[in-house]
Order: structure tokens, then C-alpha cells, then sequence
């Protein structure tokens, strides 16, 4: 793109059990830190878009969540709900209305609210009320797990490692929501929440929120210089119902797989595993990092127990993943998770990820997957 | 003259034991009793009893009478849902109740219909999951189970031969309208009065009607509480003492309308050609038919066999769990309510298990659909799926909020084709993994709305499950 699409400006909300925070609370806290660190008014906005999955009891499904929280009224809010692929995929849609032209500054806004509901984790809204009926978001990535571990002879000490990887991340980030270290034999021991998944190979449950202004770059003069750049984005959405597909093996994500590719391809990415130095993927289960390696294109298919095992991914190896701690640790508002890790590989592109900071970042990927694997989005932002 | 063409049985695997009643109430029962899992009722037993004897399908059955005394609903056909479940094309359904003896009166009014042309084939289904009061004496009584009977005219494996009833008016178990329990005030008086009169009348009335002597019955089938009583029977009918059959009075308890259909599978078990066989039943008054077995009783003995379901008898995790499953204590949520038209739209697939066929490629595969998901061709036809397969993937759920602690949950390849994604049940969730045989059964899903809704699910098969 001769003219790209520049992120201007990020901000993150404390994530975490913000019994203290509204909806609209949790909004303004990330709207507000991405003006800040844009070094923007609020009136220049020109549009916004609203990543939410359940607006819950102050939102709506509509834009109104964001245009009650930051009073921002008589301007276009598309909300955008995707899955767990919401954030991204809002992210998605804002990058796409700037460089079309049709608006010169917009804010990505990612909330979600999920302390303040009367269920235990994911509100689980459009199912079918017999079909899949016993189906929790656990549930059904164990289905995948449990059928890969199968197939490749893996054992759940291989899935805990990816655990204790990102909480040792997560305790380093001070927005994270669980900020402590696991070991291997904690995660093991830990309550079997939907086999093979225990407690600690789960996100928790959080509230979050996070924001991000993106422009044009001819757009951007005067503003912060170290704003990274889109290089490319896929979106892929697949069948909803994937465990009535009999050709569907159960071993990754053939929409991660599309989506990066689109996203390769519009970046000009050949071999991802060389060429993206730092990647932030949808953790929501331990295993699903796994399965994300190699949907990807960080390793082959069935390495991926590999690829963890030898520490490939952790902060010292060649394709630190989810340094921010990821949605193991740092936590998972459906719809913030995204923005969430725009913010994470914007920071780290920037050089300023403190403690955290992966070497040399110069190319960094967010990836979502939901669903699971109905949806995915994968975005890809270079340092200029 | 109509006859048993094929027969079946359905009963719970779940054993409420002697041992469990001993421990939480200090009697001692006379045996252990067939219960109902959490997900099972007089419907899906039904349901299960009814797919044995007639099959997929009901191929050629034009009438179905259901008779049970514990319907899920009070008002909505049990046969017309148990036809439903079995993809049934759209026969005559009549529902039985009132007393348990309407179990045997479903298969003679079957074998009434068969006689008088109003039906080609018929299929009889007796089901019963009778609750008692925790602590009250009858709970040490109640048993849950199913029987079925395939009834046609030719090529028989037991011809009817005579059939009667008797009238007696004695308060000896009854259900309130609006009441869950079963009751009964259990006085000596209704041996007699409730019991072995009015069976020893209609026995003796079916037999007079057969023209056939009562020391020539090889085999009686009596839906009687316990073997005193049926003893008791025998000998004011002048049958045999030899000639009870166990209808599972220590193993399975009684079955409300099943028990006298479940003796009868019983008898048909193991008669010879040539055997006549008395079946009865007490239920304020009594019903008696007489059978005689031909050289097909082969066809008609029951399957799964008696002795490959009583085998896989499992005790109840515990008593505090069976209360429970039967709501009596904290269990699940009740969901929302289904619409009424979805239902409807989607009877189909839900209730029928059917799901389309591409003419393009071969793929055989569910829900319904306009075109195939592989190719993508328009050209799908509705296709019913099979009832056994194996797991390819699976999970056992602690977070889904069921009636047990953990739910499993499969993806099931099935044989012939076809993927479907079910709830386990009728096992630990730990039997079910990758590559479990396992048969698709009809269960009980959850209450929404107000009333129970149902759907399939996977229990682990057994080799003589498969037909």
C-alpha cells in the first residue's frame, strides 16, 4: 500500500475481576489511553467500530455501547461481533473504512463485561436449544484436543507447558489478569474443568477492554512516529457446526489456516516461521496455542507439541508467542482480546513492551480463532 | 389369527440395590430394582422397547398402542412420540393408561385390530418409570422397564389364542391427579381381593375362550408383585406351580404396565413350539391373554436377549444421586423454553435422526440440508441415519451444569455414514473416548419450558445390541 494504514495510537484497560468497573467504565479506561497515547482529542475521531460478543445489561446490540461510554454521538459505530474473532475482526473493519477514505481516523474499541452475568464462563447466546445441547466453549475445543492428542501421542504435561509459558509472561505485564507463575505439576493437578482441560489449561474469565486509533499514514503527519503498520489481514469463516462436517479431522483450524493465508499473502509473508519475530494467538485453551503453531505456519502439522516443548516459542526462542502473557494469563473479554493484542504487538514493534520486550520485533501477528474454529482473523502489523 | 411377530425389552442398566435400600433406610428389600437413569421415563423406554420390536422405521406398522401409567405427559400422546422417535411414517396411535394392567391391554387390542383388518401390523409398547416416595414401603417395590410387541397375522411366533378381562374395584395402588408418588395402602386384604381373584378370573376366562385346559399351560406370564403372589395365581387357576416365569422380581421390580409384557418376553424366551403361554396382569381388575408358540418363536423371542440386559446391570453411583436424577433433591437448571415451530420445522432431524444423502458425491451427512457440505451440489435427498457408530472425538464436562457432575460429550461417526455430536450417557463419561462402539438411544435432554424435551444420545453398545 502506497498510502498504509498507520496504528496511531493504543490503549488497554486493567484487565482482570473489575467488580469496581461498568461496561462503559471499562471503555472509557481504554478509549481514553489510546487518545493519550496517540496524543490525540477525542473529536477527531471521525468513526468508530465496537468489538463486543454480549453487551450484557448497559450495551445493546448495537453501537450504543461505545456511544453512550464516550458520549461520542451522531457519528457512525458499527458493532462487530464475531466470535471470539470479534476484536480482530473490528479491528479488521476499521483498517478496511480508512483505507478505503471513507474516514480519516477511527477508533477500534474491544469491551466485554463478563463478571457482572449469572453463568459460569461464555454466555452462550444463538445456540440451538437441543442440538449440542452439554456444549460449553471448553467442551468444544477439548473435542479437538482430545482427538489430536490422540492422533499425535500427546500428553497433557506437553499442553501444561504452554501454561506455564504465558502465566510466566503475564506476571511480567501489569494489565495482565492472573499475574502469577504455574508450574507444570500446579496445571496437572489443577480441577479437570472438560477433559483434558484443567483449571489452569483455561483463560479465566475477565473483564477487559482495549482500544486502538488507526489512519492513514498521510493522515498521521504530526503524530507519534512509531506507529506500525497494517501489512495485511484475513478474515475466514467456516461451518458453525464443524462436529456435523465428517471430513473435518479435528486437528487445527482450517479457518486460522485461510485467514493467515490471506493475510501471508496480502504481507508479502513466505515462510511466517522466519519472518514474524513476535505473534500474539488465541490461547483460550492450552492446547488451541498449540494447534495455532501449526496453523500458522510456525511449524508442520503435528509439531506443534514439539515446537513448545523445545521452547521455541517462549521469550528466548526464535517465535516468542504471546509474551503479554495471552489470554492464559493476561485474561479473555471476548471482544477486548483482539484489540488486546493489537496493543500487545503495536507496544512491542514500538521497542517498549519494558521487561516483556521481545529482540528486534519488527514484524508482529494477532491472531483470533472462535467458534471453535467457525471463525478466524489474523492481522499483521510491521514496524516502519 | 394374530400373533407375536418379534418382541423386545428396555431396561435401565441402573440397579437401585437390596444393599443401597438396606443402607438408607434399614429394611431389607426382597432384591435390587431396575431404575431409571436421570434421562430415562416411560417414553424413551418406550421408545427403546419399541425399536427392538419393530425396528427403524416400524416398516409396515400401521397401528401403535402405548399403554403406561407414568407418561411424561398427562395430556400428549406417549405413542404418537414413541412412533415419532422411531420414524414411524404416520400410523394410528392409541394411548392406554389408567392401571397397570394396560400393558397386557395393549397387546390385545392390537391383536384385536390385526384380527379385524383395521391393522396390517401392529406394535405394542408398555412402559413404566413409577416413582414412590423416598421411604415409603412401595419405593423398595417400584421397578423401571419397557416391553414391545411386533403383532401381525402371518408367521407368528406365538398366535393369541383367547383373551378376557375381570372387573374387580379395589383401592390397592393409585396416583392422585397431580401427584408425583405412587401410593398404596398395602393391607393383606388386596392379595386376594386386588390379586389372585381377579387374575384367576381372567385367566380362567382366556383360557375358556382358547378352548385349551389350564394344567396345559407350560408357561405363566403374570404381572404379579412378587413370586408368593404369583404363585398364589397359578394355583387358583390351576396351573402349575412349575409354569411361573420369573418375570425379574428380584433383578428389575415392578414394572407397572411393563411387568406382566416383560413376564410374557420372559415365557417367550424360552417356550417351545407348541407351548401355550397364559400371560396376566392385575390393575383394578385383570387382563388375560393365551398364547401358543409356533415352530417361529424363534423370530419372536426378545431381543436385546433377557438374560445380555440383565447382565449389564450397574448400581446407582449412590442414593443421594437417584434422588437427584429424580429431581427430589437440588439438580439441574431448567433451561428456556423450545418454540412449539421449531420443533416442528426441525421434527425431522431432531425426533427422526434424519439427515440427506448428496446424489453428487455419496456423503451422507446431518442435519438436513438444501445442498451437501462436501460438494455442494443441490441434489440431497432426506436420509435416515443409523443408530450405532463409533466416537472420533470426545470430552467429559465438568463446567455444563447437568444433573450429574460431569456430562460426556461425543462425535460420533455412524455406521453407514453420517456424523452426529450427542451427549453420552448410561455410563462413567470415563468408558466413552476415541473409537467407543456406542448406539444411539432417545433420551430425556432437559426440562425447558415446563416440559422435558428429548434428543439422542450415545451409550456404550454391546455387541447383542446390534441388529
Amino acid at each position: 500500500m502506497s498510502d498504509p494504514v498507520v496504528v496511531v495510537g493504543v490503549g488497554c484497560a486493567k484487565f482482570g475481576d473489575r467488580f469496581d468497573a461498568s461496561y462503559e467504565d471499562l471503555a472509557a479506561e481504554a478509549a481514553g489511553a489510546a487518545f493519550a497515547d496517540a496524543g490525540i482529542e477525542a473529536d477527531r475521531i471521525d468513526a468508530a467500530v465496537l468489538g463486543t460478543y454480549s453487551p450484557g445489561p448497559r450495551g445493546g446490540k448495537a453501537g450504543v455501547g461505545l456511544a453512550d461510554a464516550l458520549r461520542f454521538y451522531g457519528k457512525p459505530v458499527t458493532r462487530v461481533e464475531n466470535y471470539c474473532a470479534t476484536g480482530t475482526d473490528a479491528f479488521r473493519h476499521a483498517v478496511l473504512a480508512v483505507a478505503s477514505g471513507t474516514h480519516r481516523c477511527m477508533l477500534v474499541l474491544g469491551v466485554e463485561k463478563m463478571k457482572d452475568r449469572p453463568v459460569r464462563g461464555v454466555p452462550l447466546e444463538g445456540r440451538h436449544p437441543i442440538v449440542g445441547r452439554g456444549a460449553t466453549a471448553p467442551g468444544q475445543f477439548a473435542l479437538a484436543a482430545n482427538r489430536y492428542m490422540h492422533v499425535y501421542g500427546l500428553g497433557r504435561e506437553t499442553l501444561a507447558k504452554v501454561a506455564v509459558k504465558n502465566h510466566a509472561n503475564g506476571a511480567k505485564n501489569p494489565l495482565a489478569h492472573l499475574r502469577m507463575e504455574v508450574t507444570v505439576e500446579r496445571v496437572l493437578a489443577a480441577p479437570i474443568i472438560a477433559w483434558p482441560f484443567g483449571l489452569f489449561d483455561c483463560c479465566p474469565t475477565t473483564d477487559g477492554a482495549a482500544a486502538a486509533i488507526v489512519m492513514r499514514r498521510s493522515d498521521a503527519r504530526g503524530l507519534r512516529p512509531d506507529g506500525p503498520v497494517v501489512r495485511g489481514f484475513g478474515l475466514a469463516v467456516t461451518s458453525g457446526r464443524p462436529y456435523f462436517d465428517p471430513g473435518f479431522d479435528y486437528l487445527g483450524f482450517p479457518a486460522t489456516r485461510a485467514a493467515a493465508a490471506q493475510a501471508y499473502q496480502m504481507a508479502g509473508i513466505r515462510d511466517p516461521a522466519r519472518e514474524i519475530d513476535v505473534a500474539e494467538v488465541h490461547d483460550c485453551f492450552t492446547w488451541t496455542e498449540i494447534a495455532n503453531y501449526e496453523d500458522l505456519g510456525f511449524c508442520e502439522r503435528g509439531q506443534g507439541g514439539r515446537f513448545i516443548e523445545e521452547g521455541r516459542s517462549g521469550p528466548a526462542g526464535d517465535l516468542p508467542v504471546n509474551p503479554s502473557g495471552g489470554l492464559k494469563s493476561f485474561g479473555h473479554p471476548i471482544g477486548a482480546s483482539g484489540v488486546r493484542m493489537i496493543y500487545e504487538v503495536v507496544t512491542q514493534l514500538r521497542g517498549r513492551a519494558g521487561p516483556r520486550q521481545v529482540k528486534d520485533a519488527r514484524v508482529g501477528l494477532a491472531h483470533n480463532v472462535g467458534g471453535p474454529g467457525a471463525v478466524a482473523c489474523v492481522i499483521v502489523l510491521a514496524a516502519e | 389369527m394374530a400373533g407375536i411377530l418379534r418382541s423386545a425389552v428396555a431396561i435401565p442398566r441402573y440397579r437401585l440395590t437390596a444393599a443401597q435400600l438396606r443402607d438408607a433406610w434399614g429394611d431389607a428389600p426382597a432384591g435390587d430394582l431396575a431404575v431409571a437413569f436421570h434421562d430415562e421415563d416411560a417414553l424413551t423406554l418406550g421408545v427403546e422397547a419399541a425399536l427392538g420390536a419393530g425396528g427403524d422405521g416400524l416398516d409396515g406398522v400401521d397401528l401403535v398402542v402405548a399403554a403406561t401409567v407414568s407418561p411424561p405427559f398427562a395430556e400428549r400422546s406417549t405413542g404418537t412420540q414413541i412412533a415419532a422417535a422411531c420414524d414411524a411414517a404416520a400410523p394410528s396411535c392409541r394411548d392406554l393408561g389408567g392401571s397397570r394392567r394396560a400393558g397386557l391391554g395393549a397387546l390385545w387390542l392390537a391383536g384385536l385390530a390385526v384380527d379385524a383388518g383395521g391393522a396390517r401390523r401392529a406394535v405394542a409398547v408398555a412402559s413404566d418409570a413409577r416413582v414412590a416416595e423416598p421411604k415409603d414401603p412401595l419405593e423398595a417395590r417400584l421397578g423401571h422397564g419397557a416391553a414391545a410387541f411386533l403383532v401381525g397375522r402371518d408367521g407368528a411366533g406365538a398366535d393369541v389364542l383367547g383373551a378376557a378381562s375381570a372387573f374387580a374395584d379395589y383401592l390397592e395402588v393409585w396416583r392422585v391427579d397431580q401427584e408425583r408418588f405412587v401410593r398404596g395402602e398395602g393391607a393383606r386384604l388386596e392379595r386376594t381381593e386386588a390379586l389372585v381373584k381377579p387374575v384367576a378370573a381372567a385367566v380362567g376366562k382366556a383360557l375358556s375362550a382358547a378352548g385349551i385346559r389350564a394344567e396345559k399351560v407350560a408357561h405363566l406370564a403374570v404381572g404379579a408383585p412378587d413370586a408368593q403372589a404369583a404363585g398364589a395365581i397359578a394355583k387358583a387357576s390351576g396351573i402349575r406351580p412349575e409354569a411361573v416365569v420369573d418375570a425379574g422380581w428380584s433383578a428389575v421390580g415392578d414394572t407397572g404396565t411393563a411387568c406382566a409384557p416383560l413376564a410374557l418376553c420372559a415365557a417367550l424366551a424360552k417356550a417351545r413350539p407348541g407351548d401355550v403361554v397364559a400371560a396376566a396382569a392385575p390393575g383394578d381388575g385383570a387382563e388375560a391373554i393365551v398364547l401358543r408358540a409356533t415352530d417361529r418363536i424363534e423370530a419372536a423371542r426378545p431381543r436385546p436377549p433377557l438374560d445380555a440386559v440383565l447382565g449389564r446391570a450397574r448400581p446407582v453411583p449412590s442414593y443421594a444421586r437417584l434422588l437427584a436424577w429424580r429431581g427430589l433433591i437440588a439438580s439441574a437448571p431448567d433451561a428456556p423454553a423450545v418454540s412449539a415451530v421449531l420443533l416442528h420445522q426441525e421434527e425431522a432431524m431432531l425426533v427422526r435422526r434424519i439427515g440427506y444423502r448428496c446424489e453428487a458425491c455419496g456423503l451422507l451427512a446431518y442435519p438436513p440440508a438444501r445442498t451437501c457440505q462436501r460438494c455442494r451440489a443441490s441434489g440431497v435427498t432426506p436420509h435416515r441415519l443409523g443408530r450405532f457408530g463409533a466416537v472420533f472425538t470426545f470430552t467429559r464436562d465438568r463446567l455444563f451444569e447437568g444433573v450429574e457432575p460431569e456430562t460426556a460429550m461425543a462425535v460420533v461417526d455412524l455406521d453407514g455414514g453420517g456424523r452426529v455430536f450427542v451427549q453420552g450417557t448410561d455410563c462413567d463419561p470415563a468408558e466413552i473416548s476415541v473409537g467407543t462402539r456406542v448406539e444411539l438411544v432417545y433420551r430425556r435432554l432437559h426440562t425447558g419450558g415446563g416440559h422435558p424435551l428429548y434428543y439422542w444420545k450415545a451409550r456404550p453398545a454391546d455387541p447383542e445390541d446390534r441388529r
